[in-house]
Order: C-alpha cells, then sequence, then structure tokens
C-alpha cells in the first residue's frame, strides 16, 4: 500500500475519532442536550480533552521515534532517560512531602513547574554524563539506573504520605487528558511544533545517523551536538506533558513501529509526520474508549493506552524477530 | 484517640501513628512535653518501638489488607489489640456510638453512656430544628483532582449529615457507603445548579479553586460564594479536628450544616466549617 493512501486514511480516522470524542462524554450524547449546555460541555470539557489528547499523543510518540534514533535501539522510549521519573518525583514532592504546605506551594501550576523541573534536572544529569562518557549505551544505562534510584525516593515519599495523598499521587499516575484551561495546550503544542519542525529540517541526518557514528561522521554529522538537539526535544515533549497528563505509557514505544509498519519505510522525511499523526490517533482513540463504558465514571486513560499498546508490542515483536536485533 | 481524650483519658495515650495528622490540644500538649511517641510512621507499625514502650493495649482500625502482620508479634508479648471499626458505620451516631465500646474497655461505661446520649439528644435537636427550616437547599461534594471528582455515594454517613441538616444531597438515590468516582463533566451536568458545595477541605480561598480548574466558575454554587471546607482549624502539617473531634461529637457537624443550609444561618460560629473567601 502506499504512503499517501495510509496518510490520508489516518487523517480520515483522526477526525473521525476526534467527532465521536466531541460528541461522546460521561454526560451522555451532545446532540441529546439543551444547546446552552452543549456548548458548555463542548468548549470547554470535551474538546480541551481530545485537543490534549491530539497534543499529548503526537508528542510522546515523536520523542519515542527521536530516542529510538539517538539510541539506535527499537525498545526505547520518551522515558528511558528517566524523565518520567524525575517529572513523578516533582510531583511527589508536591503532593506527598508538600502536604500541609500553604495553596501558593501545592497548586496546580506549582505541580506543573515541579514535574517539568523534575524532567529537566534528569536531562541535565543526562547530558553532563553524555558529555563525560560519550555513550549512548552507557546513557541508556544511566536513565535506568536513575529512574530506580528517583522511583526509589518517590516510593520513600509514599511510605511515609497519608492515605489521602498517596491517592492524589495514584490518580495522577493513572492519566488525565481532562487538563483545563488552554495554557497547558499551548505549551504542549508549541514544543510539539518546535520539535517537528526541527524533526524536519534534521530528516536526512536522522537517516544517515541510523547507519552507525563512523558513517554519520564521515558525511560530516556533528554527533554530539546532534544527539543533545534530540534529547532535549524529547525531555521538553515528554516532560510537559508528563507534567499535566501523568506518565502515560506505550506511546512512545509501540507507535513509531506503527508507523515504520504502516508507512514500509525507515526514512524519517516520512516517518516523523506519520508517527505524530498516529500517536495522535493513538491516544484519542485511547480517550475515546475511556469514555465509552456506559456510566459517570471513566477508565483511566494510562490503563486503556497499556491495553492498547502492551499487545501491540507483542504482535510487532511476533511478527517481526529481529526487532530486538535492528 | 478522640474518644479518649471525649472520656478525658488523653493522659493514657503513650503512641499514636503520625503524630503530624494529631489535632487534639490535649494529645498536641503531650506530644510537645515528649510524652506521645510516632509509632507508624510509614505504612509499617514500629513493633521494637511499640514493643519497648509496653503498653496494656493497641487500639487500631480494620483495614480491608486484613490484620497487620506485626501483631502476632505484640500479642505473643502480651499487648492486647482492640480493633475500632468505628469508620464502618454509615450513621455519624453510629461512629460515635463507638465511645460506649471504649468507655467499657477502661471500666467508665455509665460516663461513656451518658457522654453518648448527650450527642445523640443534642444531634436529634439539630435534626428537628433542621427539619422546621423550610429551605432544602441542594448539596455536593469534594473537589475534583487529576480529572477525578469524588461523591460520598447515598449510604455514606456524610450523605447521612446533610440529609439529617436539611439538605437535598445530589447523589443520595446511589447504593453503597463509599464514594463515587466521576468525570467532572458529569459534576457539572448534575450540580451546575445545585445551592451549596460543601468539603473543598483543601481550599481556603475561591480563587485556589479557580487556578486549579477555571471551569469550576460555571457552578452556581460557586458564583454565588456558597462554597464551604471543613478546615476552620487546620493544623501545619494538615491535621484537621473534623476527622477527629468530629466523629466523637457529629451533633457539632450537624450544626455546621445546619448553619450552612439555612440561608439566615450564623456562619461566623461554625466548629469545623468555614466559607472559602
Amino acid at each position: 500500500m502506499k504512503r499517501k493512501p495510509i496518510i490520508a486514511l489516518a487523517w480520515l480516522c483522526l477526525c473521525l475519532v476526534f467527532g465521536a470524542a466531541l460528541m461522546q462524554g460521561s454526560g451522555g450524547l451532545l446532540w441529546q442536550m439543551e444547546p446552552a449546555l452543549a456548548k458548555l460541555l463542548l468548549l470547554e470539557y470535551r474538546l480541551p480533552a481530545a485537543v490534549m489528547a491530539v497534543l499529548a499523543g503526537a508528542s510522546l510518540a515523536l520523542s519515542g521515534l527521536f530516542m529510538q534514533n539517538v539510541f539506535r535501539n527499537p525498545l526505547a522510549g520518551p522515558f528511558v532517560l528517566g524523565i518520567s521519573s524525575g517529572a513523578s518525583l516533582g510531583i511527589a514532592l508536591v503532593v506527598l512531602a508538600g502536604a500541609g504546605l500553604p495553596f501558593a506551594f501545592s497548586g496546580a501550576p506549582i505541580k506543573a513547574l515541579a514535574a517539568i523541573g523534575g524532567a529537566l534536572l534528569m536531562l541535565m544529569l543526562n547530558v553532563v554524563v553524555y558529555g563525560r562518557l560519550k555513550s549512548t549505551v552507557a546513557l541508556l544505562i544511566f536513565g535506568i539506573l536513575a529512574g530506580h534510584f528517583v522511583s526509589a525516593i518517590v516510593e520513600s515519599l509514599q511510605y511515609m504520605a497519608s492515605g489521602a495523598d498517596i491517592r492524589n499521587f495514584l490518580l495522577w499516575g493513572m492519566g488525565n487528558l481532562q487538563v483545563a484551561g488552554w495554557v497547558p495546550h499551548f505549551m504542549i503544542g508549541l514544543v510539539l511544533l518546535a520539535s517537528w519542525y526541527t524533526g524536519q529540517r534534521v530528516h536526512g541526518a536522522m537517516d544517515v545517523y541510523q547507519l552507525g557514528d563512523d558513517y554519520a561522521r564521515s558525511l560530516g554529522l556533528n554527533l554530539n551536538g546532534y544527539r543533545k538537539s534530540l534529547m532535549w526535544l524529547t525531555a521538553l515533549m515528554a516532560g510537559c506533558v508528563t507534567a499535566w497528563c501523568g506518565p502515560l505509557s506505550f506511546v512512545g514505544l509501540v507507535v513509531p513501529h506503527l508507523a515504520r509498519m504502516l508507512l514500509g519505510t525507515a526514512l524519517h522525511r516520512y516517518l516523523i509526520t506519520g508517527t505524530a499523526l498516529l500517536g495522535a490517533l493513538f491516544m484519542l482513540t485511547a480517550h475515546l474508549i475511556s469514555l465509552l463504558p456506559l456510566s459517570n465514571t471513566e477508565l483511566p486513560v494510562n490503563v486503556i493506552c497499556s491495553i492498547l499498546g502492551a499487545p501491540l508490542v507483542m504482535l510487532l515483536l511476533l511478527r517481526n524477530k529481529n526487532l530486538l536485533l535492528e | 484517640m478522640a474518644f479518649l481524650e471525649e472520656l478525658g483519658l488523653a493522659n493514657t495515650i503513650v503512641a499514636v501513628d503520625q503524630t503530624a495528622f494529631i489535632s487534639s490540644p490535649a494529645l498536641l500538649r503531650r506530644i510537645q512535653e515528649g510524652l506521645v511517641a510516632s509509632v507508624k510512621p510509614g505504612a509499617s507499625l514500629d513493633v521494637e518501638r511499640v514493643l519497648s514502650m509496653q503498653p496494656d493495649a493497641v487500639f487500631y482500625y480494620e483495614g480491608a489488607g486484613g490484620e497487620d502482620p506485626s501483631f502476632s508479634l505484640l500479642k505473643k508479648n502480651g499487648i492486647k489489640l482492640i480493633p475500632v471499626n468505628n469508620y464502618k458505620e454509615q450513621h455519624p451516631l453510629g461512629r460515635a456510638e463507638w465511645i460506649r465500646f471504649v468507655g467499657r474497655i477502661f471500666g467508665i461505661a455509665s460516663q461513656a453512656d451518658s457522654l453518648f446520649d448527650a450527642v445523640a439528644r443534642s444531634y436529634e435537636d439539630q435534626k428537628n430544628m433542621a427539619d422546621q427550616q423550610p429551605l432544602r437547599p441542594t448539596v455536593f461534594c469534594n473537589a475534583p483532582f487529576s480529572g477525578v471528582w469524588d461523591q460520598p455515594q447515598g449510604g455514606n454517613y456524610m450523605a447521612m449529615l446533610i440529609k439529617d441538616a436539611g439538605g437535598v444531597y445530589l447523589w443520595a438515590e446511589t447504593s453503597g457507603s463509599g464514594t463515587i468516582s466521576l468525570q467532572p463533566e458529569a459534576v457539572l451536568l448534575k450540580a451546575q445548579n445545585a445551592d451549596i458545595w460543601i468539603n473543598c477541605n483543601d481550599y481556603t480561598e475561591r480563587r485556589q479553586l479557580l487556578s486549579e480548574d477555571p471551569r469550576l466558575s460555571r457552578f452556581k454554587a460557586f458564583s454565588q460564594g456558597r462554597v464551604f471546607a471543613a478546615n476552620a482549624v487546620k493544623r501545619e502539617g494538615g491535621a484537621n479536628p473534623f476527622w477527629e473531634l468530629g466523629v466523637v461529637r457529629p451533633d457539632l457537624v450537624l450544626h455546621d450544616l445546619r448553619q450552612i443550609f439555612s440561608a439566615a444561618g450564623d456562619t461566623l460560629s461554625m466548629y469545623f466549617y468555614r466559607k472559602l473567601r
């Protein structure tokens, strides 16, 4: 199948799922409501959630593509650098350790800043480590170890926190696309646009880099700067999404593979837009499924991401036994 | 602990889970004097510390996870383990009535009975006054967090308190005694035109709620300034007498809610609640 019909089909599906996510909600179907109420729900609840699903899905998928490229590892994702753990630490410090602090130190803006700060702190550590060791394998190991270290701190905070605070922290971890206001959407959108644009500018370098350091260097690619740029963009995308939506899993890992499989190419010229598009579709579908149960409660979106994502990874591994050797 | 304090037995307490969660003035004094220790700083009991203190008995709540594995060690060392499961009671007076049980353990049954009877009478008086109020405001509870908004189910003690205080609780028809987790959209649909919003206990000002979620201004209760929190007295670490004294004295909680639900209510004389600024 050619690429253009695939891309067109993905756009069509995205539009259809987006429309369905606007129509369906815990309050019922939009056209069955009074016009004033329908307008309120549409503009202030359903539209922000659907737009956030698109932005978060596209951001995480694109950051997964970047990380798989930087590490030349098909199982790398946006959180491999410990970025998710860093954001979790920021949130845990506010929600668990900050219980009882005045509101000025524990409100939503502080939580978002703490999560972004935690993610950036982990990124800085990664940049320092990479600067000293100049090895992506060492960086990968460092990211995993740092993630465990930070998780241990978070678990200690959980151990000492009250039941209500632990519940709030767990709720954050389950993922949430119902983010109020448009400021988070604007910030995530801006970072996504900058990342997509950068990706389009360096798609050739991404292809060359895949062929090995020596080959890329012989073609004049500044490996150090190239890796740092993609790592910064990944941390910003994953950090911002995690700050507001929680640690959404599997999107960054599975969607780049789906894009390669569906588009039938490894050329980043096509993969960058295709991955972002499929990431948006994946997250929007997860959001729509989470709305479907016929009750007022909504299944956590992270649960749906895992239910959709884990079998897809297994399927990919079964279909392509060489995936781990790529 | 509130039961012991109400019975004048605060001086028998030598340890609590975490001193940070204590709001009782009598117990706080003892904590400051170093007479009360924290023995459960995390999820597990510090058994060694408890054993070294050699208490006669340990009062505890029976959680869903079953008995704490460390309890067998306490039993072997002759320490009595006494479950106080008042939180499982659905009626506020049922929760308070456990003072009789505690009183009997300390051999002061008649004192405990008379204290409970006084609370029950006071509760009934408040309820009767609420019955005579012409207004029946619609009420909803709590605040959203991370896309989830909990409301007490119809059999929850809070639903009972709202009903007895003369309010019409919007989720009264739901079955169960716990809470129901809802989407903010579902709460908006049902409570947008509700008269009163209570238990925003993490907030002291309405603008704080708005900074969390600007859409909350769409609620009539918010725009009319009828948002209340049970945090009139709150210690720095988060301890709140609503969760201690409020359990033993539901009549005082009912008094506050009756004041809130009455249009002419004097919100200045409340024990636990305050209006968000």
